[in-house]
């Protein structure tokens, strides 16, 4: 099937009733979630996640698309007019947008922002549509070495790009690919770290983990020291920016899509590194680079694009290889698997209905975001009028309910609460968890394909460095993991 | 306690802090790397060319204990500035998480016994009264909590919450 019969296909799939339903509750979901300060896309997704176990996988997984891309646009909501991310994807775009709606701009700012992620999602969506099958045919002939290879990476990637310490997202990237190793071996099916608690046989389950460390002690924070972001108070007016602010706005969308592209595929990248790096080249490529920080238009569509640009594109690893390349995509494989379909060169193959039927629900969703952002923005407003004594009391009981919904099982929630404590204690120590869930969510693979390898070379490393896809993420990664050491001993011999 | 402590073999002037929350924490990783390595040995770690269910395990725990060790030889060196370690603790009201933490172990505890539209009052009894609100307030938004997320939960989204002794 070539790309064009694809998507003809998939938005045959996509425009059926229940799931035109879907696409629109799960925008409308994530969006409200993304407008809420610090609930991220990662606990979003975990949140909301049960809410989908009703539903047939096709339906389930085009909801948590929409859910995903919803939040994106979310949090621009909030970091426009209260200065405060809805998600880490939008910090960035707190610096010129809030200061435009400072100015009596808020409109243009979140016209922008949402025609900026609109033009650039589609183009992504665009990207993953004809890159797809072909990745596909390529990753058939990944073995093992390459698939442990391109793990490698991404734990290389994800380590290196964290915003804290790199050696403590290294200790919980290691944590996490400890806790993976929690149930039954992969290959020899013998019980590890389960103490004999019948529920550790399958695993610590991804879900209740991920709420828990993501959700819940977004809780537990917020519980101790309430965000408290001033509401803009002025009266939103015109939403569609002038022709000048097109006329500024335009080559920065333009840049801050292709840098989206790009970063979006990478395993590590996505969209919050794609925020950064376009907000860094917009300044670098101005005329006048002191406007930014003070109301830039600039500063806004760039970083907004690019966001989109890398949610769509990050899809392009995550369903032709069965590898998230970020942590959301991460939880998002574990949310794929409860429903029984597992990401990868053959999903295209065995399941054409649900790879086009997301690919097209993704189309028909960007636009719906674009109806649903601009005429709820009054809506949005009163969410974030709801004082956070009342608001995270009633998310922390969606997430109980919804993390007993996983199996029936309370042990399950018993979990989210240990995991919530631990992801509590861990911010307070400067410990991020996007390394430990990435991790943990690819420790698995990771071993299989290690373990795999080293059988099929009867013990020898070579095989990681005589294949080429493999030596080439092997060089990468070695290369990520040595670079720190040696920009540490550049400036010891500097000072010397 | 101001969470840091000072090193008494160094100069006032030069006095070395680290922070404590640092120490727990490499103590907490060290443990933990011990506790994997021991239990990979025991697993089996095999050989090369056939790895064992230990073989993972062994190393993390291996690497784990060498990241911590950095670790802790960084936060000893790092010359850190008094005024802001000594605010190290401000700005961090831990009392309510600590309350919310125990209530929801608790309701782990009594939600198979009480089952959900019981145990959940409860909870949501404790969580509001946390934000400092009327007393008929907080009784009244739990309790149409409590309904309106049974309702949701239990009848539109068909999920079979526990039933507990009262059979409802």
């Amino acid at each position: 099937m070539d790309a064009l019969s694809g998507l003809l296909y998939g938005l045959s799939v996509a425009v059926r009733p229940e799931n035109l339903f879907l696409v629109f509750a799960g925008c409308f979901l994530g969006t409200l979630i993304g407008v809420l300060p610090g609930i991220g896309p990662v606990g979003a997704i975990s949140i909301l996640l049960p809410m989908t176990f009703q539903l047939a996988p096709t339906g389930a997984i085009i909801m948590l698309a929409g859910i995903y891309y919803g939040v994106m646009y979310g949090g621009s909501t909030t970091s426009i007019l209260v200065n405060v991310p809805g998600e880490t994807a939008s910090v960035i775009t707190c610096l010129d947008g809030y200061q435009m709606a400072r100015q009596g701009r808020a409109g243009p700012a979140l016209g922008i922002a949402a025609f900026g992620s609109f033009f650039a999602g589609t183009i992504g969506l665009v990207g993953l549509q004809l890159m797809a099958n072909p990745l596909s045919r390529i990753a058939l002939k990944f073995g093992p070495p390459e698939y442990f290879a391109l793990i490698m990476l991404g734990f290389a990637l994800i380590t290196y790009l964290s915003y804290g310490s790199k050696l403590k997202a290294c200790v919980m990237a290691l944590l996490g690919l400890i806790l993976s190793g929690v149930g039954l071996d992969p290959i020899t099916s013998q019980e590890r770290m389960t103490f004999g608690i019948l529920n550790l046989f399958e695993g610590i389950g991804v879900a209740p983990l991920a709420m828990g460390l993501f959700g819940v002690a977004e809780v537990f924070n917020n519980l101790g020291a309430l965000s408290s972001g001033n509401i803009v108070k002025v009266r939103i007016t015109k939403l569609f920016p002038s022709k000048l602010d097109w006329l500024q706005a335009k080559w920065a969308m333009v840049r801050g899509t292709a840098i989206g592209f790009l970063l979006g595929i990478l395993p590590g990248g996505g969209p919050v590194l794609a925020t950064f790096v376009a907000y860094g080249v917009e300044k670098r490529v101005a005329k006048n680079p002191e406007r930014f920080g003070k109301g830039a238009i600039e500063g806004v569509a760039s970083p907004e694009a690019a966001n989109n640009a890398a949610a769509s594109t990050s899809f392009i690893p995550f369903l032709t290889l069965g590898i998230p390349p970020n942590v959301v995509l991460a939880v998002l494989l574990g949310a794929f698997m409860v429903h029984g379909i597992v990401p990868g060169p053959l999903l295209i193959k065995d399941h054409p209905d649900i790879f086009w039927g997301l690919v097209g629900s993704m189309y028909i969703g960007n636009v719906v975001l674009v109806i649903l952002n601009l005429p709820l923005i009054p809506l949005w407003v009163q969410v974030l009028r709801v004082p956070g004594k009342i608001l995270y009391p009633l998310v922390l009981l969606f997430c109980l309910v919804g993390a007993f919904s996983i199996n029936n099982n309370v042990f399950d929630i018993l979990v989210m609460i240990i995991f919530g404590i631990v992801g509590y204690l861990c911010r307070q120590n400067g410990y991020e968890g996007a390394p430990l869930i990435l991790s943990f969510v690819l420790g698995p693979m990771f071993e299989v394909n290690f373990r795999r390898s080293l059988l099929m070379s009867q013990g020898s490393f070579s095989i990681f460095f005589t294949r080429p896809i493999a030596l080439g993420a092997m060089i990468f990664s070695l290369g990520l993991a040595m670079f720190p050491i040696y920009k540490l001993l550049g400036k010891r011999f500097k000072g010397l | 306690m101001n969470g840091t402590i000072t090193l008494p073999f160094f100069k006032a002037d030069h006095r070395e802090i680290m922070d404590i929350r640092d120490i727990i924490s490499g103590i907490v990783c060290l443990f933990i790397s011990v506790f994997v390595f021991t239990t990979s040995l025991r697993l089996g770690v095999g050989a090369l060319h056939d790895p064992g269910p230990g073989f993972i395990l062994f190393w993390a725990s291996i690497l784990l204990a060498i990241c911590t060790c950095i670790l802790f030889g960084i936060s000893l060196l790092k010359r850190t500035e008094p005024v802001s370690r000594s605010n190290a603790w401000n700005g961090v009201d831990r009392r309510n998480a600590i309350i919310v933490m125990a209530a929801l172990i608790a309701y782990c505890l009594v939600l198979p016994k009480f089952g959900y539209p019981i145990s959940t009052f409860a909870l949501m009894l404790v969580l509001f009264s946390l934000g400092r609100m009327k007393p008929w307030m907080i009784i009244l938004g739990s309790l149409i909590t409590v309904l309106l997320s049974y309702y949701l939960f239990d009848h539109l989204l068909q999920t079979p919450l526990p039933r507990g002794l009262l059979r409802f």
